[in-house]
């Protein structure tokens, strides 16, 4: 039997209050709210110092500074790039490179620094074709291994240009921090290189998707020309007919609403993820997602949603990929029984299924799930080459877990409570090889450009980059012949008011509120991951009370308008989340269906496709896979759905 | 979930409020640049504003506070 030794915040806050050398207030919990040194105003530049009294500064971050506007300002750049991530960031570059000037860049976060992609293991996986891989391989692979919807021009594209993304990667002096590996995720074989390094323009040192992401500011630090909106939120696309000439965007500190009109707009903002407790997902809001939707572009794949394994109650990112290592996921009685349901590879397999496992092992009665990475079961840690990169000395990763040890919590010999937590909707906005959507204008990258059903662990980096890539490239030739934007102040005025005219509205409800009772629905595992009409149709309903509910969310200030747009655009990709889980009535990758638990290449070889209705309803279409067109021919007896079948047998 | 910040430490630069990924952190007031922890209820433990902090005045608990519909 697993003792049931776990992380408790109450407990993790006795001991912590007993720590003598924490200097200043300490504060626990919401209740310290705006205390934490209020009144207490430091000199104005002093070095810090360590207890011993020694001086332990380090250098000033890198750090774009945002125009300052007004509230209701109007700016006019040729391009607009929203989400400054991976896909950002390159698409920046590029655009750059290919002598697009003008630019202007808006996160809702600081430029770079607040993004997902900071806070990953760093730009890390890749096939190297010129090097000896079999392209066409790796392609029916990862085709197969996504029941056959993948977009294949999207991944054969991307894979057969990573030489030079890596060779540019090279070239700015960003490093691996350990080997490339043949991982095996399903059968998927790609080459996933440890956590990045780099010393930045500041002389310091930075490890993982900090490394990466500094990298790459240093790259656009010097452009002149480029124009940068952090702390504001993107919130409605501006349109001249079909065109799309900028968005309108409000600021998170003080509520000001901008609107940046501009000749192309690329939407860089990252994915769905309902703000899951899966490590630091919680600004993946689908925010692109509904920019697009509501401008009236396409959206697809949405069913298709992945889970990580993942702990309860504290942070730690490549669950799934401790698993692969060796460590055990075990049920209450200690058992390790994910051998019946991949013979092959146990815990090992592909999360897609060792996540269901999870669920189905719970519902049976067998919960809750534990994860066992004892020395004696996961071998020594420090020895393991390619676990190190998630424990580099400077990553989030091991602060936190050497802030575990520091309060006397051993995660590696006590097995931790473990869960399957929401990673978000695969699918996403439908763009052309080339990154453009169906609106002249719009192009998309990030993670928010649907390329698969499938989850294929790591490559999600190189996406952001290929699509950066690609999107910077299409824009820069639209904008070679795109004729001026002739939208007046007048027509942008009244979205501008718009946008920020809830401010200050009393509610009955807060936003916080609202999505934890989404959560609740779209987390809960026989919504997420075991799915019946009966457990969908319900969550649907839930979802639409939230609908309703937004209207009575309270928007005290500026930080509560932001989380309100946010919740908004949860609420509403949710909705369309289930609307397709529900439509498409087999069982295909990541969408198990338990009362649909077969596969159907006869009747669903297609994508599921999302418009806004005239009505402002939901309008469903499909669209047939074009076999004609890709290599890879479908094969009734391959893919992950045999895993799928052991499971619901 | 953020903890603390180290007054004695702080170096007023405002690195930690440009770059708290959930806006969490914000200046005293426009002309005092001195950290507050203004919504801890929406911080995600990442630890951003603590490795990024040049003073190392910040201090993150390790433990997260918000646990939804875990099984
Ligand atoms: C903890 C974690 C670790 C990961 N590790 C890896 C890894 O090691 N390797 C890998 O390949 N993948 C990894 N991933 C997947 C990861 O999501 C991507 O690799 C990476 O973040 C993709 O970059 P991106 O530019 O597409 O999106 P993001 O990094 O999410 O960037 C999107 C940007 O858009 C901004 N934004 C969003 N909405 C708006 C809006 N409405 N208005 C203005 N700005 C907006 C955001 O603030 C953000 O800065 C990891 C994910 C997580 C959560
Ligand atoms: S980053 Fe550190 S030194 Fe700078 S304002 Fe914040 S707490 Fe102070
Ligand atoms: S840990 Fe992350 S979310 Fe929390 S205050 Fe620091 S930067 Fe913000």
């Amino acid at each position: 039997m697993v003792k049931n030794i776990q992380i408790n915040p109450k407990e993790l806050d006795q001991r912590l209050s007993r720590r003598s050398f924490l200097q200043g207030a300490l504060l626990t919990g919401a209740a310290v709210a705006g205390l934490a040194v209020t009144g207490c105003v430091p000199q104005e530049t002093k070095p810090g110092s360590d207890q011993a009294g020694e001086v332990k500064t380090k250098p000033l971050p890198l750090i774009f500074k945002s125009e300052e506007y007004a509230d209701g300002e109007i700016v006019d750049a040729d391009l607009l790039i929203i989400g400054s991530g991976y896909a950002g960031l390159w698409a920046l570059m590029t655009a750059h490179e290919k002598g697009v000037a003008n630019i202007a860049v808006m996160d809702k976060g600081a430029i770079g620094h607040s993004s997902v992609a900071s806070l990953t293991l760093g730009t890390s996986a890749y096939v190297l074709p010129e090097e000896g891989d079999d392209l066409d391989a790796t392609l029916e692979e990862v085709v197969r291994d996504a029941d056959y919807l993948s977009r294949q021009d999207i991944w054969y594209d991307m894979f057969s240009k990573s030489k030079e993304r890596l060779d540019k990667i090279n070239s700015m002096g960003l490093a691996y921090m350990a080997p490339g590996r043949l991982t095996s995720d399903g059968n998927v074989e790609l080459k996933i290189s440890g956590g990045t390094a780099y010393t930045d323009s500041t002389g310091t040192d930075r490890v993982c998707g900090k490394a990466a992401v500094c990298c790459y500011m240093d790259q656009v630090k010097d452009y002149e020309d480029v124009k940068y909106f952090s702390k504001t939120m993107a919130t409605e696309l501006l349109k001249e007919g079909d065109r799309v000439v900028g968005a309108v965007g409000v600021n998170r500190t003080n509520g000001n609403a901008v609107a940046i009109r501009a000749k192309a707009t690329i939407v860089a903002t990252g994915q769905c993820t309902f703000k899951g407790q899966h490590a630091i997902t919680e600004i993946e809001t689908g925010d692109g997602y509904q920019l697009v939707y509501d401008a009236g572009g396409r959206l697809n794949n949405l069913e298709f949603n992945s889970f990580d394994v993942d702990p309860v109650g504290y942070m730690l990112e490549g669950g799934s990929i401790l698993c692969e290592m060796g460590s055990i996921l075990e049920n209450v009685n200690g058992e390790d029984f994910m051998w019946s349901i991949d013979p092959e590879r146990g815990c090992g397999c592909n999360v897609a299924y060792s996540t269901r496992g999870m669920a189905m092992e719970v519902a049976a009665g067998r919960g809750p799930i534990f994860c066992n990475r004892k020395t004696e079961v996961f071998g020594e840690v420090g020895q393991n080459e390619h676990w190190l990169p998630f424990l580099s000395p400077g990553s989030w990763q091991r602060t936190n877990e050497d802030r575990f040890a520091d309060i006397g919590f051993d995660l590696v010999e006590t097995p931790q409570k473990f869960t399957a937590n929401s990673f978000g909707i695969i699918g996403a906005i439908v763009t052309d090889v080339n990154c453009k959507t169906d609106l002249p204008g719009l192009f998309a990258a990030s993670v928010a450009v649907s390329t698969d059903p499938g989850k294929i662990k790591g490559v999600e980096s190189q996406r952001g980059l290929w699509t950066g890539i690609q999107s910077g490239t299409s824009s820069a030739e639209y904008l070679g012949s795109a004729a001026d934007v002739t939208l007046a102040d007048s027509e942008i005025a009244g979205i501008l008011a718009n946008a920020n005219v809830i401010l200050g509205r009393k509610g009955t409800l807060s936003a916080n509120e609202l999505i934890t009772k989404l959560q609740r629905q779209v987390f809960d595992y026989r919504v997420g991951l075991l799915k019946t009409e009966e457990s969908l149709t319900a969550a649907l309903a839930v979802c639409r009370e939230c609908q309703v509910l937004l209207n009575q969310v309270s928007i005290d200030d500026s930080h509560e308008l932001i989380k309100f747009y946010e919740a908004r655009n949860m609420v509403n990709i949710a909705e369309l989340h289930l609307l397709a889980s529900i439509d498409r009535k087999e069982t295909r990758v990541c969408h198990l269906r338990m009362d649909y638990p077969e596969r159907k290449d006869g009747e669903w070889l297609k994508w599921i496709e999302w418009t806004k209705g005239a009505d402002g309803k939901p309008n469903k279409s499909y669209r047939n896979v074009p076999f004609d067109e890709f290599p890879v021919q479908p094969d009734a007896t391959k893919g992950l759905n045999a895993v799928v079948r052991t499971i619901t047998a | 979930m953020i903890n603390n910040i180290d007054r004695d430490k702080c170096l007023q630069c405002g690195t930690c409020t440009e770059i708290c990924t959930k806006d969490v952190l914000r200046w005293q007031s426009p002309e005092n640049k001195t950290p507050i922890i203004k919504y801890p209820e929406d911080c995600q433990t990442c630890y951003n504003c603590e490795i990024m902090c040049p003073g190392t005045a910040i201090w993150v608990h390790p433990a997260q506070h918000k646990v939804v519909n875990c099984w």
